[in-house]
């Protein structure tokens, strides 16, 4: 007998889709949840939410994963953009003292798919993916979607900042 | 004592706004505060934007950041106020801000900077909730270090051009 798991299935802009397990799914914010924004954070960082007294970081996978239709991805460095979905999700370990490390949110251009897996629907990262793996725990095999990959949350959100330059940037007026 | 006196006696935190942004310091890293009108810009260097003299004879370099907290060669139309800030070596920073808000601790709820916003480019040594606003945590020698990098990066940069321009860097 084959095993299955629940999950949701999340539409990342672009073209670009994705799941997560159905635990890892806390809340979804729908119509342009408030982005807070923080200088001197890489671009796939647009802001950060505030949810529950919670400060949720939020990540546009999109420009993280530099993937899906360049055209589709909004600015990177404002607060506009296409997703106007977040969902909040859990990375491990949501109680206590380490709550806040915990949690983070995605901004997605629909709201999450509940899905059903099967073990069988395993299937290889698609190529283009392929030097991205570090932030995908598996990969199945979606009925209309094709290969769908399983997002890595704690990978994700330990992404690191490209920006290494000391020092604020220079305007000149 | 009035009650302004007795709300900064019981602060132990000032909030300084760059446009949208503002970030909390520990009072006592703030100086003094100053009318941006006493800026002498005759004393313009690199990209401090000119010179204050305090009251106790000394001067401090004069700094523009907007709320990207990138250096600007002018003060943003709605910054009119100079916080000087102790820069962690027995020296003052000052800069350009909007507001000054003296803070009792109690009124921050700290987080630790995400993993994913965490970069030596920053100042903020982690984020707080302030009235269902978001703002960053730093102190003065952090934001006198991350002034002097930025400042020192476009020294660079003007010394590593005009050595182009006398061909002595090929």
């Amino acid at each position: 007998m084959s095993g299955h798991a629940q999950g949701w299935l999340l539409r990342l802009g672009g073209g670009l889709h994705a799941a997560i397990g159905a635990r890892e799914l806390l809340y979804v914010l729908p119509d342009e949840p408030q982005l807070h924004a923080i200088p001197l954070v890489p671009p796939h960082v647009p802001g950060v939410l505030v949810w529950e007294n919670f400060i949720v970081p939020t990540l546009d996978c999109q420009l993280l994963l530099q993937v899906g239709d360049a055209a589709a991805a909004g600015t990177s460095t404002g607060l506009r953009s296409l997703r106007s979905i977040a969902a909040i999700v859990a990375m491990g370990n949501t109680t206590g003292a380490q709550a806040s490390t915990g949690i983070g949110a995605l901004l997605l251009v629909h709201v999450p798919e509940q899905i059903e897996v099967r073990d069988e629907q395993e299937c290889e990262l698609p190529p283009a993916l392929h030097a991205l793996r570090r932030f995908f725990s598996a990969c199945f095999e979606h009925a209309e979607m094709g290969p769908v990959p399983i997002l890595d949350l704690p990978r994700l959100f330990t992404a690191p900042s490209v920006r290494s330059r000391r020092g604020p940037a220079i305007l000149n007026h | 004592m009035t009650a302004l006196a007795q709300q900064f006696q019981a602060a132990q935190y000032a909030a300084l706004s760059f446009g949208r942004f503002r970030v909390v310091v520990p009072l006592q890293d703030l100086h003094s505060l100053e009318p941006v009108l006493d800026v002498d810009t005759q004393q313009r260097n690199g990209h401090s934007i000119g010179s204050i003299e305090l009251r106790d004879g000394c001067s401090a370099r004069v700094y523009c950041l907007d709320e990207l907290f990138s250096l600007c060669d002018a003060p943003p139309s709605d910054q009119r106020i100079c916080a000087v800030l102790d820069d962690g070596a027995e020296g003052q920073l000052c800069l350009v801000c909007g507001t000054v808000e003296a803070l009792p601790g109690e009124v921050l709820t700290d987080f630790p900077m995400p993993a994913c916003m965490t970069s030596a480019a920053t100042p903020l040594a982690g984020l707080a909730l302030l009235a269902g606003r978001v703002v960053g945590r730093t102190s003065g020698a952090a934001l006198a270090q991350f002034v002097a990098a930025g400042s020192a990066a476009a020294a660079e940069a003007i010394c590593g051009a005009e050595q182009l321009l006398d061909g002595t860097l090929v």
